[in-house]
Order: structure tokens, then sequence, then C-alpha cells
């Protein structure tokens, strides 16, 4: 063969248009299966392409195209050496159509088959069925002639329905017969799961991709440009919109809407259709056979459904189905003068039909065959695990964000670990959804693992622990010790009081519900509530099994929470105190009996006194007052029980006012008596025996409680008798002075005294009285008393008179007096002048100036020193004395009558 | 305005609230005399006890708010009546102190009502 | 003083007149007496001294006693020396059952009949002075005790 330039450009053209046809594939198929298996499906489209080109030039072609065997199969020109120009653009051709065939296989078995599988098939595929089956109705072409045994007979298949669609189509058939439907694609009751494909619009671009290569596939199968390819092209086409518009309005009529998917198969199914008779039939037969080819496709999809047989992209009823109608068409709608073959239409159909049997039985049989007993050995099939993750990360590694979305859910929703977040890809829709996925799932985490704290800490905790809101109702959360205290009734959302009510003593229910009532009214005080709280201190029954209910001491705390202002819930806690009771008991038992007199005596010196007093005489009063109400048996014994306790109850704020415990404690216990009495059914008298003695130990305590004042009272009497008596001490130690010193100096002394002390007198203050007294006593006798031959001399009494008298107001007032010579001025001055003062200020000082001298130290009017005077410093220490204390002294006196000196004193505080 | 029937009561709190500047408007024996002296010489704070012979306490209350609804009232009165220390809070006492108290006790509580607002 | 005390003394009067008239007698509210002394027409009184002092005694008028001797002795008017008898007799039964069964730290002195109300019957008893009225057919006697 000798082809024109023209004619080598169209086949070359050709050439790449089939070529193209594999694009169209690679888009079809993998915007029809998920995404998860997007890539894995593109990359059989290009894989097959390397293995059918390699396969059908080492073996294919030969097989094909080398010199018939009996017209089955060719038997040289393996591993072509491309010596001339024809045969190496027939190969290349012929090649594309090989690799297409392949292709359509890769559709089909797509989500589930193996790689190496796949492969397995394609090499198969090219090396093998696609051969021998083009042997049989092309076998000679290269060399113009037909040396095939189908080719011989009559059969004709223009571009391939058959030799190419069919054949793929058979083998996708055994070999998803062996593979099985895709996983949860079918259910129970025979209904189907459509998957959603990665994206249809890639179908849409691959399909009209497809189309346009079939310019290629048909138009290049006259193998010259001559004046038939355009009108090959165009029926081809026609067809093809006949499939695409039935199939689109028979769904539409359908399913009630314009399915793509139909759209996409119905025109694939009608270029299939056109392959086989494109040349030889007219333009109306080919929109008959386009929309046929369409109603088998749509026959055998259902069918395929029907039998549970899963082409996940429909390649059997496109190729297969329309591929063998349109194998029958060229019997029916063929020319049989353009055909050529000497048949009638009827004879070229039965040729037809024999010719799609005997394919069938070849490619499908083969590929059984072999796909049977290699999936003994290797499952052609992946693992259903693999199959749920997607081919495109088990067979390649190759993920994509959505795939990595999806394994991020999926591992969380096995495993359950909320730490794991989904990987955000930048500036992707799936990269927006992880992110926003992430976002909700930090919240949630937060939430639950607050919440999972929260629940741990209610598990643990010793105390009851749970929420009221304002219709009295326990939340769904609590702590589970609550339960241990409540029962184990259904809490979450019961009524708290009704719970409550049962365990407790009626009567501490009674002001709950007030206690509701201003717990949740925000315009209350809380703190104030919480003092009104009737349930901080309760005996709690708590009956576990039937006959062993024992009671403990529970404390009950509320808590607000405010929202906005409001009290929207009370939170509440429930604890055991029993043993904390305990100990106080003990604790309050040791206390009372450690509070000795000592300590009763220590409390009452910090009272006041005026309020003690006060408080014993209305203690008294009151006490008296219940025994007359007791003593008069007027009274029902539940009038008496409220009397008393309000008697008492006051007199309970008074003892604690007035920091009285051990009073406060004993009244708090017999209030306790009262309370238990009151609420004891069937009052018997014998019942106030017991409240009547602790009544008289009250009483009693009261009275030591007067003695001890009145013990008081008598001790401060008692010291200030005892300051008495030590002033009379200290009168006759001064009498002893002032007659051992008169009897030294031969004088005659009398000593009168009336000092008023009056018991004020501290230790300290009496022994410096006793001093300055002492002091003032030797000085009157030294200096003022006379003896008494000169007193007789002046007309006086020859004893002298000394007269000390001492008050005390707010200042002490001490006098002492003598009725001796009084102040000698002239004296004192020749004193001073001895003493160096000077004449002429000697000369002029006034009678005041001159005492002042008299107290200034080492002055001495005595001539002679003696134990008792004349020192000179007799007058100098009491003047200092006096006013080191802030006291001053007086001085009168009349020469030769007497001489009184007036000391005052501040009294110290 | 102190009003109690224990005469040591009255005394006691006047003697505690002195130095803390307060003045002390007069003191009553009874809900009655309270009315009386309240109505004379209005005080912003009362001190009030609860049980009263002739006029009890609450029925005091009532009358004063009745009077002033702003008045700041102190309830002063058993812990064993948490009934009606509670009828007193809802009938608009600001706070309530149980007997018995502690001098701290009341300086802390008259101080922080006489902190807050009316 | 405990509950247990009291409740023994009362007991025995009480019981006492279960067994002599088979009317048993009954108690009313027992209260504490500090001034002037719950003394009716006719006492007993029997000291108690050793660690624990003071005393106890019962205390009754005319009428309550002359029941007592009526249904005793069917005596119809009995005279004052038979009831101060008849308190004595009581008040020896009261002795006798503390002696049995509180031993040896009770201390008792030989029971003390008085006629009309002596002023200084409390300084024997020790306060507090429980009073414990008896009633018995209508008629009030009162058992008092004062013990440390």
């Amino acid at each position: 063969m000798h082809p024109t330039p023209v004619d080598v450009l169209w086949i070359l053209i050709a050439s790449a248009l089939v070529f193209v046809m594999r694009l169209g594939f690679a888009m079809l198929e993998s915007g029809l299966v998920r995404s998860k298996n997007s890539i894995n499906v593109s990359a059989k489209v290009l894989t097959d392409l390397g293995v059918a080109l390699i396969a059908f030039w080492v073996v294919g072609f030969g097989i094909m195209f080398g010199t018939s065997w009996k017209g089955l199969w060719g038997t040289n020109d393996f591993l072509l050496d491309f010596g001339s120009l024809w045969t190496s653009l027939f190969f290349l051709f012929h090649a594309m159509f090989a690799s297409t065939g392949a292709t359509i296989v890769s559709g089909a078995v797509a989500e589930r088959i193996r790689f190496s599988s796949y492969l397995l098939i394609t090499l198969l595929f090219a090396a093998v069925i696609y051969p021998v089956l083009g042997h049989w109705v092309w076998g000679g072409s290269l060399t113009g002639t037909t040396v095939g045994w189908l080719g011989k007979l009559g059969f004709r298949d223009f571009a391939g329905s058959t030799v190419v669609h069919s054949t793929g189509g058979w083998v996708s058939l055994a070999v998803i017969l062996i593979l099985g439907p895709r996983q949860g694609h079918y259910n129970q009751d025979g209904s189907v799961n459509r998957v959603t494909g990665a994206g249809l619009q890639t179908s849409i671009f691959g399909t009209i991709l497809l189309w346009f290569g079939w310019f290629g596939f048909n138009g290049g199968s006259t193998l010259a440009l001559n004046d038939q390819v355009p009108a090959i092209i165009l029926k081809t086409s026609f067809s093809g919109a006949a499939g695409m518009l039935t199939a689109l309005f028979l769904g539409w009529r359908l399913r009630g809407y314009p399915d793509v998917s139909l759209l996409i198969n119905g025109a694939l199914a009608g270029l299939v259709g056109a392959t086989a008779s494109a040349p030889w039939i007219s333009t109306g037969s080919s929109l008959i056979v386009g929309a046929i080819s369409a109603l088998v496709m749509l026959a055998l999809e259902y069918l395929l459904d029907r039998w549970r047989i899963d082409d996940a992209v429909t390649a059997i009823p496109v190729h297969l189905g329309a591929g063998i109608w349109g194998t029958l068409a060229v019997g029916l709608f063929g020319d049989p003068h353009l055909l050529d073959t000497g048949l009638n239409w009827e004879q070229q159909t039965l040729i037809q039909l024999l010719g799609i049997l005997a394919c069938g039985a070849w490619a499908f049989g083969v590929t059984w065959g072999v796909a049977f007993v290699v999936n003994r050995f290797r499952r052609f099939r992946v693992t259903s695990a693999d199959e749920a993750a997607g081919l495109n990360v088990i067979e390649h590694k190759a993920s994509t964000e959505l795939y990595d979305l999806f394994r991020t859910l999926e591992e969380q929703s096995r495993s359950g670990d909320l730490n794991l977040r989904a990987p955000v890809e930048p500036f992707t829709e799936v990269g927006q959804i992880a992110s926003q996925y992430n976002k909700v799932m930090d919240r949630l985490q937060e939430n639950l693992v607050a919440k999972a704290d929260y629940l741990s800490i209610l598990n643990n905790v010793h105390e009851g622990l749970f929420l009221i809101d304002s219709g009295g109702r326990i939340g769904p959360f609590y702590s589970s010790v609550l339960e241990e205290f409540l029962g184990s009734v259904p809490l979450a959302g019961a009524n708290f009081a009704q719970v409550l009510s049962p365990l407790v003593n009626p009567a501490v229910m009674e002001p709950w519900k007030d206690f509701h009532d201003v717990l949740f009214n925000s315009q209350i005080d809380e703190q104030a509530v919480a003092r009104l709280n009737p349930l901080r201190q309760v005996e709690l029954w708590t009956n576990n099994a039937p006959g062993s209910g024992t009671t403990r001491h529970a404390r009950f705390q509320f808590r607000r929470l405010t929202e906005n202002g409001q009290v929207v819930r009370v939170m509440v806690i429930l604890r055991d105190v029993s043993s904390e009771i305990e100990l106080q008991k003990n604790l309050e038992t040791q206390k009372t009996e450690r509070e000795s007199e000592m300590e009763l005596f220590y409390r009452i010196l910090h009272i006041a006194p005026e309020l003690l007093v006060d408080f014993l005489a209305g203690f008294d009063q009151k006490s008296r007052q219940i025994n007359l109400l007791m003593e008069a048996g007027q009274h029902t014994p539940q009038d008496v029980l409220k009397h008393t306790f309000r008697v008492l109850h006051g007199l309970k704020g008074e003892a604690s006012l007035l920091d009285l415990p051990f009073l406060v404690s004993s009244i708090h216990d017999i209030e306790n008596e009262i309370q238990a009495l009151e609420h004891k059914p069937d009052l018997q008298n014998s019942d106030f025996l017991s409240l009547a003695l602790k009544l008289g130990r009250f009483q009693e305590t009261g009275r030591e409680l007067s003695q001890l004042v009145q013990k008081l009272r008598n001790f401060q009497t008692n010291i200030a008798q005892a300051d008495v008596k030590a002033s009379h001490g200290l009168v006759s130690a001064l009498e002893g002075l002032a007659q051992r010193t008169a009897g030294k100096l031969g004088k005659m002394v009398s000593l009168k005294t009336s000092l008023n002390f009056e018991g004020t007198l501290a230790r300290e203050d009496l022994s410096f009285w006793q001093e300055i007294l002492a002091q003032l006593v030797k000085n009157a006798i030294v200096h003022g008393i006379e003896l008494p031959e000169e007193r007789l001399r002046h007309g006086k009494n020859k004893v002298g008179q000394i007269t000390l008298t001492a008050e005390v107001h707010d200042h002490y007032v001490v006098r002492a007096k003598d009725d001796g010579q009084g102040i000698d001025l002239e004296g004192l001055k020749k004193k001073a002048l001895e003493k160096g003062y000077d004449p002429q200020t000697v000369a002029h000082w006034s009678r005041s100036d001159v005492v002042r001298f008299l107290f200034t130290g080492g002055v001495s009017t005595a001539p002679t020193i003696t134990e008792d005077a004349g020192r000179g410093v007799g007058l100098s220490f009491v003047s200092s004395r006096l006013s080191e204390r802030g006291g001053r002294i007086a001085v009168s006196f009349h020469k030769g009558h007497y001489l009184e000196f007036v000391l005052t004193l501040p009294q110290r505080r | 305005m102190i009003v109690d029937d224990s005469s040591i009561m009255r005394r006691a709190i006047t003697k505690y609230l002195t130095p803390l500047g307060f003045e002390i408007v007069g003191t009553a024996g009874n809900g009655q005399e309270a009315l009386q002296l309240y109505r004379e010489q209005p005080a912003e704070l009362v001190t009030l006890d609860i049980t009263m012979p002739q006029m009890d306490g609450l029925a005091c209350l009532q009358a004063l708010k009745e009077i002033n609804s702003e008045v700041r009232v102190l309830v002063i009165s058993a812990l064993s009546d948490s009934q009606t220390g509670l009828k007193a809070l809802k009938l608009g006492a600001k706070s309530f102190l149980p007997k018995p108290f502690t001098e701290a006790q009341l300086i802390n509580e008259i101080q922080r009502i006489a902190g807050s607002k009316p | 003083m405990t509950e247990g005390e009291l409740k023994f003394f009362i007991d025995v009067v009480t019981e006492y007149f279960e067994q002599i008239t088979g009317e048993s007698a009954g108690m009313g509210i027992p209260y504490i007496k500090s001034e002037e002394p719950a003394v009716l027409s006719f006492t007993g009184l029997i000291g108690i001294s050793g660690p624990r002092k003071g005393a106890i005694y019962f205390t009754a008028e005319k009428a309550l006693l002359s029941s007592l001797t009526r249904e005793i002795l069917d005596l119809v008017d009995p005279d004052d020396d038979s009831l101060l008898d008849m308190v004595g007799e009581l008040t020896n039964t009261i002795a006798g059952n503390v002696r049995k069964s509180f031993g040896a730290d009770f201390l008792i002195s030989v029971p003390m009949l008085i006629k009309g109300k002596p002023t200084d019957i409390l300084m024997r008893l020790k306060p507090p002075v429980f009073i414990v009225p008896i009633l018995w057919r209508k008629e009030k006697a009162f058992l008092a005790v004062g013990l440390e």
C-alpha cells in the first residue's frame, strides 16, 4: 500500500484524535468515581496506554495482522520492525485502537480492583484477546485482503463496535463478575446507592473530548482521506446526538429531571452504536441507530443493577450494549450494495450475530477463565478497609485534601479521640470545611473536656453538690455522693423539697417555701438570707436498707448563681457534719469543764459592771418568772414551753452580748430540749424532768455567778479594809517616830492624825506618803516644836501639838500643822548670807522668797545635825518628791504660833 | 433608732454604736413606741427586735415601711424563728442578725447596711 | 443531781400510792423553787449527808392525807397526829428505798415530821430545789428534792 501524503497526514491526525480519547476517558471516569478513587482511575487510563502499546507491539500486532493460520490468528510480525511508512502508519493507528479498548475496562472495574490485577487484564487484553478478535474480523487489512474467518464469512465491523467496544465490554463484565459489586453499592432490598462522583463537569468535558476523538476513530478507519470521511464523521455525530437526546428525554420523563449521567452515556452509546456501520447506513438510519443505542444502553444498565452487576461508570451498557446493537445495525440498516459482502440483509444480520457471539465467547471466556484462576492465588480485589479508604491513597499514596479530611473524620469516629484535627489546605473549599470543622471540634472539645472535668469532680467530691432552679428542681448533674444522702430515687429534675421532706423533721421544712422565695429574690441580701437557712444543720434520715436507717447531721449551704442580676439557679452544697458536730460537742464539753471559776472570774472582770449588775438582776428576775410560770400550773405544757423559751432566749441574747459563753451554751442546750419537747407527740409531765434539771443547773450557774460577783464585792471591800489597816499601821508608825524624835530632843509632842485615804491608797502610794509624812513630822518636831520650858515661857502647853490630816477628793490633800515657833525669817536670811547668797538680794527677799529658800537643798535651821533633822534635806526631799508627781506644796505660818504645810497631789489613774 | 424590749440590749447596742459615730435618735421597748418615735424623729437606720410585747417586730416593720419605704431596717432576732426572719426579709428588712450576736457582728452588719444603697 | 435520781424519787412516791390504794398517782410539771418553800400542812423531810448533801421532803394537804389514811386504816376522820403519821410512813418508805438503792453514798437522817409551814425548811435543801407536783385523786402534794 502506498498512501498519498494527504492520507498519511489524515491517519496521523486520526491517530492523534484517537489518542486524545484517552484524555476523554480519563476525564469521564475520574469524574464519575468518588474523589477518593479519582487519581487511581486516571492513573489506570495512563498506565494502560503504556502497557497496551508495548504489548501490542511485542505480540498483539503480529497476532492481529501477521500471516494467518487458518483465519484464527497471525503468526508473524511480532516485535514489528517499522520498515515501511504504511506499516508504521497502520501500526500507529491500530496501536491507538488497542490501547483505547483496554481503557474501557478501567472505568467499569473502578474503585475496587487491585492496580496490579488491572495491569494484568490490560496486558491480556492488548496482547491476546483484542488481537485475536481483530484478526478474525480485520485480519489481512494491512495488505488490503481479508483473511480472518469472520471477515471471510462477510462479518462487517467498520471501526470496532464489536472488535473494540464490545470486546472491552465483555472483558469488563468478566472482571466485574469476579470482583463483585463495590461495598455498600447495593442495599438488601436491591436498591442502588448511587455514588456521588468527584465531578460530573469533568465527565462532561471528557465526553465532549471523546466525541471529538471519535472523529478520528471512525473517520480515520477508512485509512485514507476519501470523500466518505466527512459523512462518516457526521453520521457518527448524528448517532451520538440521537443517542444523547433519546437518553436525556426518556430519562427526564422517567426520572423527572435531565440526568447528566444519561446525557453522557446516551451520547457515548450513540457514538459506539454508529461505529460499526457509519459508512454503510443512511443519515436517517444513523439517527435511529443512535436512538436505539441509547435505549439498549438504558435497558442494559437497568438489567445490570437488577442482577447486581456493579459497573462503576456504566461502561458495559455503553460499550457492550451499544456495541452489539451497532454491530447488528450493520445488517439491519446497512446498504448491502455498499457492504459488498454478497449477502442480503437477513444473511448479513445473522453473520453479524454470529460475530457478536464469537466475540462474546472469546473475550468473556478467556478473561473470566484467566481472572478466575489468578484470583484464586491473588485476589483481584483490594481489602474492604482499603476500598473504604479509597484507592488513591492505598495504591498510590496520593491523597487529596478531601481524603485527608475524610481520614480524620473516620479516625475520629473510630477512636473517639477529640484531639484530632483535620488538615487544613489553604485556599480550597475542603480546606475551609476542615478549618470550620476544626473550630467546631475546638468548641466541642472545650465543652466536652470541661464537662468531663466537672463530671469527674462531681463523681469524686465528698459533698453533695447540685443546682436547683427557681422551680426548686434539682439539675441534671449532681455529685454521686448526693444519692448517698438523699437516696437513689431519680434526682435529676425532682423537686428538692419533696425529696428532702421524708428525710427530715417536718418542722425543718416549714420555712422552706419562704426561704426558697427569698433565695431567688436577688433584691434581698444574700448574707442575710444565708443566716436564715433552715437547713443550715439538720438531722438527715438515711434509709439505706430496711431497718438499717441512720441519722446523720447534714449541712446545706446555698449559693446564688446569677445571670444579668437575676438569680437563675442556686448551687447547693450538702455536707455530712456528723463528725464535726461530735467533735464540737466534745470540745464544748471539755471547754465547759475547763471553764473554771478563774475563767468565769476573768470574764466577769471584762464586763462593764453596770451591764453585769443589770444582767444578773434580769437573770434572777427571769429565772423566777420561769419558775412561777411552771409552778402556777394554769398554762398548758405547750404554753409553758413557749414562754420559757422566749424568756430564756432573751437571756441568751444578753449573755452572748456580755460574752458569757458558758451561759449561752447552757441556754442553748435548754432551748434544744424545749424544742424537742414541743415537737414531741403525746407530751407527758414526766418528760419535763430533764428540762427541769437543766433549768435547775442553769439557775444554779446564775446563782454561782451572783455569788462570784458578791465575792468580788467582798474582796474589794476587804482590800479597802486592808488598806485602812495599812494606814492604821502608818499612823502608829508616825506616832512612834514622833515620840522617838521628841524624846531624843527632850521635847514633848502629841500627834493627832486623821488620814482618810479610805482604802483608795495603793501600796506604793502608801509608802510614798509614809516617807513624806515622816519628813513632815520630823521637821515639825526638830524645827517647829520648842522645848517644854520654852513653850511654857511663851504661855503654850508644854506638849507640842502636831496635826496630820489627809483627804481624798480629786486630789490628795494632806495637811501637816504644828504649833511650834513657825518660821524664823531673819534666821533664814542669815543662813542664806552664810551660804554665799548676795546680801543685796537677800535684803530684798519677800516672805515667799524666804520660804522658797527653805525648800532648797542644804538648808536647815537646826543648829546641829542630828539623825532626824538638821541635814537640811527634809523639806527639799518633800518638795522634790511632790513635784515629781505633779503635786504642790503651800506653806502658811505665824511666827511663834504655828506652821502649816498643805500638800496637794493629783490622784493617779 | 434601736427597738428592743430588753433594756440591756438597748443599752449595749447604744454603747457599741455610739463610738462608730452613729447618732442614736432614740430607743423604744416595743413596736408602738417605735412607731411614735419614728414619726417624731425619722431615723435612717433602725434595729428592730421581733419578739416584743404589744406590737411585735413584723407589724412594726410593716408600719415603718408604710411611713417610709426607704427606711433601712436591721432585724435582730432569734435564729430559731427563721421563718419570722424570712418574713421580715420579704417585708423589706435590709438584713437579719440572729441573736445571740457579738459586738463585732453587730458592728459589721450595721456598717454593711449603712454603706448599702437605700 | 441526775434525771435518774429525780425520777427514782418520783417513782417511789407514785408507786407507793399505787401499791397502797391501787390507784396510781401522776406527776405534774416539775419546776424549780428558789424562794418560799412549797410547803403544805403536813411535811416529812429526810436529810441527806455524806458526799451528797441536801434533803428531800414530801408535803401534802389534809384532804389528800385523809383520803390516804382512810384507804389504809379505815379511819373515817383521822386526827392531825394520824395524818402526820401518814406522812411519816410515806417519808420512811422513801428513805428506805433510797437507802436500798443508792447505797453508801447517801447517809440518811431520821425523817423529820413537820406540821404547819416552817420558814427555814429550804435551808436544809441544797439549791436548785426541784418541786414535783404529785396528783392523786384530784388532790395535790409536792415532792421536793434539793441535793447537791
